[in-house]
Order: C-alpha cells, then structure tokens, then sequence
C-alpha cells in the first residue's frame, strides 16, 4: 500500500514524520550552501531549550577539576611566581618595540593614503560543550547574541585561529571549528604570501584545498589568516604545512596541515568583534 | 530510555575526550529499541532523537533519523532470528550497531560533501566508540532487560 489508511492514527504520524523529515532534508542539508545558509529554526529549537542543562553540567565538573587542581598549583606556585616575572619584564619590553614599530607603520601607512585597519575588541569566552558526534566538530561557548555575538564572527585563541560562530542562543552560542568538514577561510603563506584556502578533514586535521602546483608552498611553512575573506583578523596563526602530495590529474597539489590550536585541549577562547564606530 | 539518553549526551558533551572520540551511546537505545520498540514507534522516537541530537551536534537531525532508522531496520530484522539472552550477546549487539550507525553516517556524508572523507584515523574513532559503547551497555544492560522482561 502506497499511502497510509486513514483508521490507522500511527501510520498517518510516521506518514507526517517521513515528510517533514525529507522537507528537513531538503531545505536544511543539501550541503551546496553555506552552513549559515541554511534553514535551520526547528533544529536549534532544542539546543536553545537544553543548554542551561548542559551549563549546569559543565559547572559541576569543572567546580570538582578546578579544586583537585587548586592544590596541586599551591606546591609549585612559589616558583611559577618567580618565572612569570621574569616573563613579564622580557614581554614588557618587547610590547614597547611592537609599539614602536606599530606607530611608526601607522605614521607611514597615513602618508601613503591607506585606509586604517578595522578596531577590534575580543570578548572572552569560556568553552562548555563539545559536539557529540564523530564526523562534526564545533563547540559550545557561554556567550550569546545578548552579549554582542553574531554568527560569521571570528574565534581565536592565543595559539592561534579556532573558528567562526555558526548559531547564536540568547547566552551561548555553537563555534564551527576550522578543522570541520564544512569549514573552509582563506589564509596566506606567510613565508611567500601566497593565497590559499584551509578547510578541515574528518579526521581533525587541516588541509589546503583547491592549491595549484604552480603556488610556492613548502613543507614547514607557516598558514596565517588574511582579512581578505573578511572573517579573521590578519595575521592570526592557522597552522603549519607537515605534508605535500600530488594529485593524479597532475594539476592541483594538496597539503596536509598541523593546527596551530589543540583543539582538544581548548578551554577559553576569544570572539573577535570589529568595532562599530 | 530518551531521557536518560540525553542526559548522557549532556554529560558527554562537556568531556573534553582525546582525539575525536565520542561516546553517544545511541547505539545502547538502538539496541533497546529493536528489542521494544515497533517500526512506527522507532520512526517516532527516532523523529525526536534526532532533533535532540542536534541540540549538541551540528549533524543534520534528518540525517540522523535517516541513519538511526536504517541501523534499527538491520537490528530489528537480525533480532526475529537471533535472540538477546546474556551481556556478552548484548555488548556484541551494541557494538555491531555502534559500527553500523557511525559507518551508514560515513557513507551519508560521503554523498553530501565534496571533499574526501575516508581517513585511518577516524577509522579508529568509530571502532574505539564502539567498544566503549560495548563496554558501557554491559553496566547498564541488567536495569534495561529487566525492563524489557517486565514489558
């Protein structure tokens, strides 16, 4: 029988469930467009309604690792102490020649007629959620659009580019990571300042998409961000090149890529927000 | 059953795992299903889970029904001939169902994204996953079948 009968209720509810989960299908996961592209109200329904849940969880294990950690840190902090200053004191200086030379390309850029680069402020961030599946990979933060947070913003950390926000929620917000599947920003070869474009594996790592074999890139080289996509500030640590192969159509090259963030190991990150004047 | 399964991904999902290891455990409900649940009853329940998965994950929750109802249609089948009397037949049945649900969402994904998806390591993902999921469906096997004798 092609269409449920009519006495049957529970046919008729499955009949209903399959349409609306072929029209699901359809319009949300055709998987051509972007991922903001897509429709995608009733899916984050639940998400809004189940993160306080998932807060409240996260709290509570991070309450019980923190106080295991707390003394543990009192043994060595004496030392630590020590060590920070000395850290401090060799940063202080190098801030003042970064200041230097920040004002100095400033001065020159202003003579030459550049436009100044956008401000950005970053808002701290803390991690409390993890995608749940094998093949996808973004995380939850703990801050929403009523914190200023909108979708497409850039995510760093200070090792380096995290990701960009994908949904907004009133206090949290869901952050496509770069090593995602349907992740894809441009970059630069730092050393050659070639133009390339990152995107993720299934597997975590980062591979350079679309390179041409005539594009100067070499093993070791440095992947930074470029504000040429308009997502990442520039200059934003991406990854480095620890692998180079041919295709078989002898055309395109491909490259494997070491992040430069432990994803795994993430806990605070910032969200990048250019400055409205 | 759904409840607690949520709750699980809700502590889950705030473990910080190494490497890209995830322990949903929808493989113990799949499992539970075909031993409780009708075709119609699993197409309903299996409508929700997936709306309730994407609440922590950005896998499509149509995609996931599509997955979870092909793994429950094999599991069904294979339980009108094979019968679940102990916790080792039930570890087997929950990995095997692991295996079968991360590799029907492999080949899925496989059709919808450009890029190649086969990769070694995430081979050893899935079946890591699954032998946790194993491993935990023997703790919580004996509270479930009691559950199921008493229906």
């Amino acid at each position: 029988m092609l269409f449920p009968s009519v006495n049957t209720q529970k046919s008729w509810l499955v009949f209903v469930l399959i349409i609306l989960v072929a029209l699901n299908l359809f319009f949300n996961y055709s998987f051509q467009g972007s991922l903001e592209d897509r429709a995608k109200w009733l899916d984050s329904l639940f998400g809004r309604t189940l993160y306080p849940v998932q807060w409240v969880f996260n709290q509570s294990e991070e309450g019980i690792r923190s106080s295991g950690a707390k003394v543990g840190r009192l043994w060595s902090a004496d030392k630590e102490n020590q060590e920070l200053k000395n850290k401090i004191a060799l940063l202080e200086l190098r801030v003042h020649d970064f200041e230097e030379v920040k004002g100095e390309n400033a001065r020159l850029q202003e003579l030459l007629g550049f436009r100044p680069e956008p401000k950005r402020s970053f808002i701290p961030t803390r991690i409390v959620g993890r995608d749940v599946s094998q093949f996808f990979r973004t995380v939850e933060i703990d801050r929403g659009f009523e914190d200023g947070i909108e979708p497409g913003m850039a995510v760093v950390s200070p090792a380096g580019a995290v990701g960009r926000v994908l949904r907004t929620a009133p206090r949290s917000s869901s952050v496509l990571l770069i090593s995602d599947i349907n992740s894809k920003i441009e970059a630069i070869v730092q050393r050659s300042r070639t133009r390339v474009i990152v995107g993720g594996a299934i597997d975590g790592n980062l591979t350079l998409r679309f390179l041409p074999r005539r594009y100067d890139v070499r093993q070791g080289d440095e992947i930074v961000s470029t504000d040429l996509g308009g997502q990442f500030p520039p200059g934003i640590r991406v990854g480095v090149i620890v692998g180079l192969g041919e295709d078989p159509n002898l055309v395109l090259q491909s490259a494997e890529l070491e992040p430069a963030v432990n994803f795994d190991s993430l806990e605070e990150v910032f969200v990048a927000k250019v400055a409205t004047k | 059953m759904i409840a607690g399964w949520v709750i699980w991904l809700c502590i889950t999902s705030t473990w910080a795992l190494p490497g890209k290891l995830s322990i949903p455990c929808t493989a113990i409900v799949l499992v539970f299903g075909a031993l409780n649940w009708s075709f119609a009853e699993a197409a309903i329940y299996f409508f929700i889970m997936g709306f309730l998965f994407h609440a922590f994950s950005i896998t499509p929750a149509a995609f996931y029904w599509v997955a979870l109802f092909l793994v429950f249609f094999l599991t069904k089948i294979i339980t009108y001939r094979l019968s679940i009397d102990n916790l080792v037949h039930m570890a087997i049945g929950v990995f095997l169902s692991a295996l079968g649900l991360d590799f029907v969402q492999w080949f899925l994904l496989r059709s919808l994204v450009e890029i190649p998806v086969f990769r070694w390591a995430t081979l050893g993902g899935i079946i890591l996953s699954a032998i946790v999921q194993a491993l935990i469906s023997i703790i919580f096997a004996r509270p479930l079948m009691s559950l199921v004798a008493r229906k």
